[in-house]
């Protein structure tokens, strides 16, 4: 369940606050980052408020040489709504494999494991611009607060997206019909 | 190993991602593409059996692109396997 072809997810131990820490505080990451509040990049307090209403979480590590890649975390839980948010942290430059699938794993953990019926995410519209292409599938916006986070000096949007429990089952039987057809197109070859 | 076709490897992507197969050369950014279609482009070309080394993946701005990256990893495979 929580191995990927490239990566798995682990428990998080306290050797691992260090990396995280560092990268946290790389520019394009910290101002996205949830964990932005004043102080939580104090690295004196930065492992107690890495847990600040975490549910669960997970190091991302690579699958063969179990090197960190990232952070995946599952926060503010409601279980009797069943909803709550999650982040995914990765070098954005260097986990572009990794850190989708560390993403898609950690979502798979959590629709099977808990009775979760929406996960959401948040971020600015910035963030926002990069998923482009999923809003719809497998995300839907929930909900923007216009003009509300300074970043870069200027005023941007705070977007709150859902994945929906339905949908991500539609996803995984779109895969499986996906697989089949990569079979036949081998077969066909 | 089997490689797959040109056109029907394109055809193929190209239909799973919604998209127009006559769109193979037009850059992801163009298309919209974001790092999750990306990452299910990545997963389906894994279905075939090969693995795209994620330092070419990360140059690939295009189906195009994505065939060509397709088919000297399968190569790569098959030569040293």
């Amino acid at each position: 369940m929580l191995e990927g072809r490239h990566v798995e997810l682990r428990a998080l131990v306290p050797t691992d606050y260090g990396w995280i820490y560092a990268l946290s505080v790389q520019p394009v990451i910290s101002e996205r980052w949830r964990n932005q509040l004043p102080g939580t990049l104090n690295p004196d307090s930065f492992g107690a408020n890495l847990w600040n209403g975490v549910f669960c979480q997970f190091a991302i590590v690579g699958r063969t040489d179990r090197a960190p890649i990232g952070l995946a975390a599952c926060y503010n839980a409601d279980l009797r709504s069943g909803t709550a948010y999650i982040a995914v942290l990765t070098d954005i430059l260097t986990a572009r494999r990794a850190g989708p699938e560390g993403a898609f794993l950690f979502v798979e953990h959590l629709f099977a494991t808990y009775p979760f019926r929406k996960l959401y995410g948040e971020g600015s519209d910035f963030s926002a611009e990069a998923f482009n292409y999923s809003i719809g599938r497998p995300l839907a916006e929930e909900g923007r607060l216009k003009h509300h986070i300074l970043i870069n000096g200027e005023y941007r949007d705070w977007v709150t997206w859902a994945i929906y429990r339905e949908e991500w089952e539609r996803l995984r039987q779109e895969r499986a019909l996906r697989r089949s057809a990569a079979r036949k197109l081998l077969e066909e070859q | 190993m089997k490689i797959v076709s040109r056109e029907r490897f394109i055809a193929w992507l190209a239909n799973e991602l919604g998209l127009d197969a006559s769109d193979a050369s037009k850059p992801f950014l163009q298309l919209g593409l974001d790092s999750l279609q990306m990452f299910e482009i990545d997963l389906m070309v894994e279905e075939l059996g090969v693995t795209i080394p994620e330092e070419i993946l990360a140059t690939c701005e295009s189906l195009d692109d994505v065939y060509r990256a397709y088919t000297e990893s399968a190569t790569a495979a098959m030569l040293d396997p």
